[in-house]
């Protein structure tokens, strides 16, 4: 499958020009540059990394969603392997390879702690109280708190 | 290229001019436009499913190994149908019968489980046509869950509903129509290392009347009594009897 | 912590606080002991996308926090789904929430009034009552306004009345889908696309597609008509391959048409007494049904609280999302100039970024190192489906973006599934910030 890969805005395009439009076609992060980054600043935390997943995947990776799977529970080795086949490109995927490709190893180790420690339970609806997230008067129970 | 004439295009967007170019959609397109999500299709009866058997085609698994790739079944039932993750069915040594039905009913939307759960199946079948489904069937019961060592233990209570039924409550044994090891037979599906969390799904739909595409209530008859607890005790001894994907 | 509230007196917060807190059980997820803490006050204005995921994860990282949500309205339609109530697939009751989730679930106070000014120095939001809401920190969220002279002749007034932009949706969602209902058959309907940074970049060709689709049942020889103010737009090879296909786009007898800004597109100038939009080139186009989607700008409450600063978006610390003008104050979504796209799930995301830092603050450390997903399905059609994903990697002084775009496929399987997906992702959305 053709995939095109896009870069767009360097930091010496920051914040003046409006974003979105102007696409350079073909570039992309090389790893070198990413390690760049990665070199000057601390590493954004495995909840910092999943909770940019939960648009997706649901609050705290915990919506059972028949096309986007559950990520609350999921056993370590399992979301690494997966993250690294998906990053290689060799398994077919709606958008997860698209996804997958800028993570580091250690990035997605990661995540992979962050995720295995959250209950694997389906984030309740509005209505429902009896849940590991909520506590018997509805409110929230402190899980996977601030990093 | 095509934008090129600007003035003639916009020009010929003025009502005025636009009449003569009514034609338009009547011979649309190559595109297979989107079947009608809402059409309920015949229930199935004995007689029907039996007909529908017999024309069944004769499936080829390299073909199917090759659909369960480029038609992204892969992607959620994985590599070779043993689901990654706790939403998804495992696939693998399912039966050709229950994976062509399956198939089948997805398709004319007789399989529904209410919350619009079915839609993301129906689309990833719409495209097939009936050898599609053929060689696919094929191709997952070729499929083989490594089993696991040890068997797992079942609560006294569960393990009679397994192999014995409950007469009070005019459940027959699970092992009468799954098999002894849950390996399914013909329409009866395979339950071994079946995804525990599709497992309870699957069962509540039925229970609960969300889910109501088996042959006269074959198997929601048996549902509708079970608990909670029951179905979840009944999901963890059947994921136990093959492998349970990664997720646990 | 306790010199963060020397700026509320007593009194005010149990005006602010204390009734709700009394009337509701279990408000705020803590005893009233906890009022003797002091915790923070965050005061967020604005409950869109932004500002209920800002409130939501707050909750979630602190219990004691007391939070407080300024909305004027009782409910919120979320926008992400809103083009597929055109096409039928989506219902305006489906994308419409009220505040009921964040009161008793997450313990906000939420305040339904409309925020006017900030008083930077006694550390109080200003609102339309009159009223005078103090905060330790303040996250406002209000999404953008619109350049309504941008088009000579448009105004607010004409969105609110006949001439329904509906790039906010709600009344105006249902006005224009009544309108497109009752064209004449074989009728022109003209879009107006707006240059700079809009809203979900796709989305007017979303938009048209979904009208496109509900038109070949109801009225198949009605015409459609782009004209743009740019030369390109996200995904366009994969609307221009399925409108060839299926609206015969680019021949003579297309039902869809676009014009880009290059080939005389812009539109300069409403003539509303009778209907006609007039473009840069002088060009008249008289139509059945007219959607202007206006230019963005940042929100009066932004520009009259100063933290525009002048500028047409609002500037923003890369690393906290803090505004420029006080560090007690954050600013997020559609109206920050960030080196990415004005999209529901960006906003979402910057809130976790904004709640970490709200919080490493509380807890005297330094914030953790931000990032940024943003992961789209877009669709075009029941039946097309594609992708595009962007990641926004801190940078020190800015964000840096790596994107890819799923490319233009024949596979029935690609197009149908992430058809499909993309309407599943929505219900996870809404589900994701509301409940």
């Amino acid at each position: 499958m053709k995939i095109k890969n896009q870069l767009l805005q360097s930091a010496l395009v920051a914040c003046l020009t409006l974003p979105g439009l102007v696409i350079a076609a073909d570039a992309k992060l090389t790893d070198a540059q990413v390690n760049e980054i990665n070199a000057q600043f601390p590493m954004p935390s495995g909840k910092m990394l999943g909770d940019s997943c939960a648009a997706c995947h649901g609050t705290l990776g915990a919506e059972f969603n028949e096309g986007m799977p559950p990520l609350a529970g999921m056993d370590r080795q399992h979301f690494i392997d997966l993250m690294k086949a998906f990053r290689q490109g060799d398994f077919p995927t709606i958008v997860m390879h698209d996804v997958a490709y800028v993570y580091t190893d250690a990035e997605i180790e990661a995540m992979a702690d962050y995720f295995a420690a959250l209950p694997a339970e389906q984030w309740p609806d509005a209505d429902t109280s009896n849940s590991v997230f909520l506590n018997s008067d509805g409110t929230i129970k402190q899980i996977g708190g601030a990093q | 290229m095509k934008l090129m004439n600007k003035n003639f295009r916009l020009k010929s967007l003025l009502p005025g001019l636009v009449t003569g170019c009514v034609i338009g959609l009547a011979s649309v397109s190559s595109v297979t436009v989107a079947a009608d999500y809402a059409t309920p299709a015949e229930a199935w009866t004995q007689i029907t499913w039996n007909q529908t058997v017999k024309t069944m085609p004769e499936g080829d698994a390299i073909r199917g190994a090759q659909l369960h790739r480029d038609g992204l079944c892969m992607t959620c039932h994985g590599e070779a149908g043993i689901a990654p993750s706790r939403n998804a069915p495992s696939l693998a040594g399912q039966t050709q019968e229950y994976t062509y039905k399956t198939l089948l009913d997805y398709q004319s939307g007789l399989r529904h489980e209410g919350d619009g759960k079915a839609k993301l199946m129906q689309a990833a079948t719409l495209p097939m046509s009936n050898q599609d489904m053929a060689d696919l069937a094929v191709y997952y019961a070729e499929q083989t869950l490594p089993i696991r060592v040890q068997a797992p233990t079942l609560e006294l209570k569960i393990d009679r509903m397994v192999r014995r039924g409950e007469v009070d409550r005019m459940i027959i044994a699970c092992a009468s129509c799954h098999g002894a090891h849950g390996e399914g037979n013909k329409i009866t599906p395979a339950l071994a290392g079946q995804t525990s969390e599709y497992f309870v799904r699957t069962m509540k739909a039925y229970r609960d009347k969300k889910r109501d595409n088996d042959i006269h209530e074959g198997m929601a008859q048996f549902a509708y009594e079970l608990t909670d607890a029951e179905i979840q005790a009944l999901a963890d001894y059947y994921a136990g009897l093959g492998y349970q994907g990664g997720a646990k | 912590m306790s010199q963060l509230n020397a700026q509320l007196s007593r009194r005010d917060l149990i005006k602010r606080f204390g009734a709700a807190a009394v009337a509701s059980t279990g408000l705020f997820g803590f005893s009233h002991q906890a009022w003797s803490k002091q915790s923070a006050h965050i005061v967020i204005v604005g409950g869109g996308i932004g500002g209920a995921a800002t409130a939501k994860y707050l909750r979630i990282a602190n219990k004691d926090v007391r939070i407080t949500l300024v909305e004027p309205n009782p409910e919120y339609t979320f926008c992400p789904g809103s083009n597929e109530v055109f096409s039928g697939h989506e219902t305006l009751e489906n994308l419409t929430f009220n505040y009921d989730t964040m009161k008793t679930r997450y313990g906000v106070n939420v305040i339904q009034d409309k925020a006017v000014m900030i008083d930077y120095d006694k550390r109080q939001l200003r609102l339309a009552s009159g009223e005078k809401v103090g905060y330790d920190k303040l996250v406002v969220s209000t999404g953008p306004d619109f350049i309504y002279d941008a088009i000579e002749g448009y105004s607010a007034a004409h969105a609110a009345g006949d001439l329904p932009h509906a790039w906010k949706a709600g009344a105006q969602t249902a006005k224009l889908k009544d309108q497109i209902n009752a064209m004449p058959q074989g009728g022109l309907l003209v879009m107006s696309s707006p240059d700079g940074a809009y809203r979900c970049p796709p989305a007017p060709y979303e938009r048209m597609s979904m009208i496109a689709d509900h038109l070949a049942k109801v009225n198949p020889t009605a015409k459609m008509l782009i004209l743009d103010s740019k030369n390109s737009y996200t995904f366009q090879d994969h609307y221009e391959h399925y409108w060839t296909e299926r609206y015969g786009f680019g021949g003579d007898n297309e039902t869809i048409s676009w014009v880009a800004e290059r080939d005389g597109g812009r539109v300069v100038k409403l003539d509303a007494a009778n209907k006609t939009l007039i473009t840069a080139s002088g060009e008249k186009v008289k139509a059945d049904v007219i959607n202007i989607i206006p230019p963005h700008k940042a929100s009066k409450f932004a520009i009259d609280s100063g933290l525009a600063q002048g500028q047409r978006w609002v500037d923003f610390e890369a690393k906290t999302f803090k505004s420029l003008v006080d560090p007690n104050v954050y600013v997020i979504g559609d109206m920050v100039n960030a080196p990415m796209s004005k999209t529901g799930m960006i906003a979402s995301n910057q809130a976790k970024v904004v709640v970490e830092s709200i919080i490493a603050d509380i807890e005297g450390r330094e914030p953790g190192t931000p990032f940024i997903a943003n992961n789209c399905v877009a669709i075009i059609s029941e039946d097309y489906g594609m992708t595009i994903a962007d990641t926004h990697r801190f940078a020190g002084d800015t964000y840096l973006v790596q994107q890819r775009t799923s490319a233009v496929t024949d596979n029935p399987y690609e197009r149908k599934i992430r058809a499909n997906l993309a309407m599943n992702w929505q219900r996870t959305f809404r589900k994701e910030i509301f409940h």
